[in-house]
């Protein structure tokens, strides 16, 4: 039976329950518990399952490493996220709400860097954070202060073609971070960045997550970066979610009794062992 | 929010992006091809063309609006819809302007409206720019009597309907160019239409072509009260339909 086929039975069940939690406990119950949160989250793409079946749960004010091989799915499930494909049940909610049902309000809370950096090379970095400035109806000061904050400031009037791929990565990142957004969706965000670059973004992600409880969902192939400061992860593979949870739950359950396993070499013992 | 909260900063959205790009040079070069061409024309043969005494700015308006209303005009709306739409294609830019809390109708509608201000203005210019060369030509060629006689009154308004017979294209086009990504069928797709409509218009089915409408309308005649006004009620009833399939249709469209 394929996906599509057992979902709705699951699906209608699920909803019959979470209205009866709602009646009873009041519609604040769990919601704010999590900032991303998917049921049975399935898509294909032909024949192919991309994502199978996935459960999310990522806490608000949590750094969340979202870690997978290349096609495990992790890009697909951001673009599923944010609504950009369509399912005919995403069973996606962003903060206790339905993506399809609030998909401005939702989109209004989320700065997201899908991939790599979509710029528009004809104008400066200032003019494409002016896109998105109008397009969240904020302040023009906003748009300085993400300058400031990922250091392109002097370089904001050049064009992006100009650009080096760090400072692109850079100007990807204070396009999410514009509008001060209570969720942030990176998908390699220290792509081309040089050490320096990667631990200001490490330090800037934690400030943002412990500081102004922001929730950070990032997916990476740094593992040892990511290692530093994620508080949770969730590890894919062939779109079927292998663990999720607290990093230290990750360690507890993984490693070996007398010596302490990296994260690299969890992940590439789970995936390997699932191929 | 109503839908006036979106559209507006979606218009500056737009305007921002097509700054320094190729779409504003191409509002601008298209009329000035077709004024040069006619101007190249009048200059070399003018002596076939302007008789003493007949004012020489009717034969040449009637060169230009010919040569827009013909091939000009609906090859310029297919270039620019593709030129446009590649904004967005070429910089994978839908799934970040999908993702930004807009609505899709916005979007869509804010480009349409661009697109539609961008070949409005290119009729302006096409009246301008036809001012200029005709009076350049009584400075260069007083024989034939430019100078002695001002621009027709047809010619202002011929653009004017011009541009509303041309809607249906415009908004055929860039639904063609937004869903279809990159240059080449968008582009290709649009001259093969205005090529066909250009060879098949002596037979009446290919009146039913937007992309034939802007000659059709002037019906081979200069004659104010013989145009047929029937093809402004068509394009404008295609512009909106248009517009509203196309809403439909992209607003549901994945960005995989």
């Amino acid at each position: 039976m394929s996906p599509a086929d057992r979902m709705p039975g699951r699906f209608q069940c699920f909803h019959f329950f979470q209205r009866v939690e709602r009646v009873w406990f009041g519609s604040k119950s769990k919601q704010m518990t999590y900032a991303i949160e998917t049921h049975q989250l399935s898509y294909c793409r032909g024949q192919q399952l991309i994502v199978d079946n996935l459960n999310l749960q990522v806490p608000v004010g949590s750094i969340f490493g979202f870690l997978g091989p290349n096609g495990s799915g992790k890009t697909t499930t951001i673009r599923l996220l944010l609504g950009l494909i369509r399912t005919a049940n995403p069973c996606v909610q962003i903060f206790g709400e339905d993506i399809r049902e609030n998909r401005l309000s939702i989109l209004a809370k989320i700065g997201a860097l899908i991939e790599a950096p979509m710029l528009y090379p004809h104008l400066s970095g200032y003019e494409n954070l002016e896109i998105s400035r109008l397009a969240r109806q904020v302040d023009r000061k906003q748009v300085e202060n993400v300058l400031d904050l990922v250091g392109l400031t002097r370089e904001a009037k050049k064009r992006v073609e100009h650009y080096s791929l760090g400072m692109r990565q850079r100007l990807g990142i204070a396009l999410a971070l514009l509008g001060n957004p209570d969720l942030l969706i990176l998908d390699e965000p220290t792509n081309g960045l040089d050490p320096a670059g990667i631990r200001e973004i490490r330090r800037l992600l934690v400030e943002l997550s412990q500081v102004h409880r922001k929730t950070v969902f990032i997916s990476s192939h740094l593992l040892s970066e990511m290692e530093k400061f994620v508080t949770h992860v969730g590890i894919l593979n062939h779109g079927q979610m292998l663990f999720q949870g607290p990093v230290n739950r990750l360690h507890r359950d993984f490693s070996a009794q007398s010596t302490e396993q990296t994260l690299e070499d969890i992940f590439l013992t789970l995936t390997n062992s699932k191929l | 929010m109503n839908a006036a909260t979106y559209l507006i900063p979606s218009l500056a959205m737009e305007r921002l992006k097509i700054k320094g790009t190729l779409v504003v040079w191409l509002a601008v070069f298209a009329p000035v091809f077709v004024v040069i061409v006619a101007f190249v024309a009048g200059y070399a043969d003018g002596e076939k063309f302007y008789r003493s005494g007949v004012n020489p700015w009717i034969n040449f308006c009637e060169h230009i609006l010919a040569g827009w209303s013909l091939f000009i005009f609906p090859l310029y709306v297919s270039l620019l819809s593709a030129l446009y739409a590649g904004i967005e294609h070429q910089n994978r830019a839908w799934g970040y302007v999908y993702s930004l809390p807009v609505p899709k109708s916005s979007i869509y509608l804010s480009k349409l409206l661009v697109l539609s201000v961008l070949v409005a203005l290119s009729h302006v210019a096409l009246v301008v720019f036809a001012l200029c060369a005709g009076s350049l030509m009584g400075m260069l060629k007083p024989a034939y009597g430019f100078q002695d006689f001002t621009m027709p009154a047809f010619m202002p308004v011929a653009c004017i309907n011009l541009f509303v017979c041309g809607l249906g294209l415009i908004v055929i086009q860039l639904f063609i160019s937004l869903w279809y990504p990159g240059f080449i069928i968008p582009a290709g797709l649009g001259l093969f239409a205005t090529l066909a409509s250009a060879i098949a218009r002596s037979f009446p089915v290919s009146h039913f072509s937007p992309y034939l409408w802007p000659f059709v309308f002037l019906n081979n005649t200069l004659q104010v009260h013989d145009w047929n006004y029937s093809i402004l009620m068509w394009s404008f009833t295609v512009y909106l339909l248009g517009a509203a399939i196309s809403l439909f249709i992209v607003g549901r469209r994945s960005n995989r």
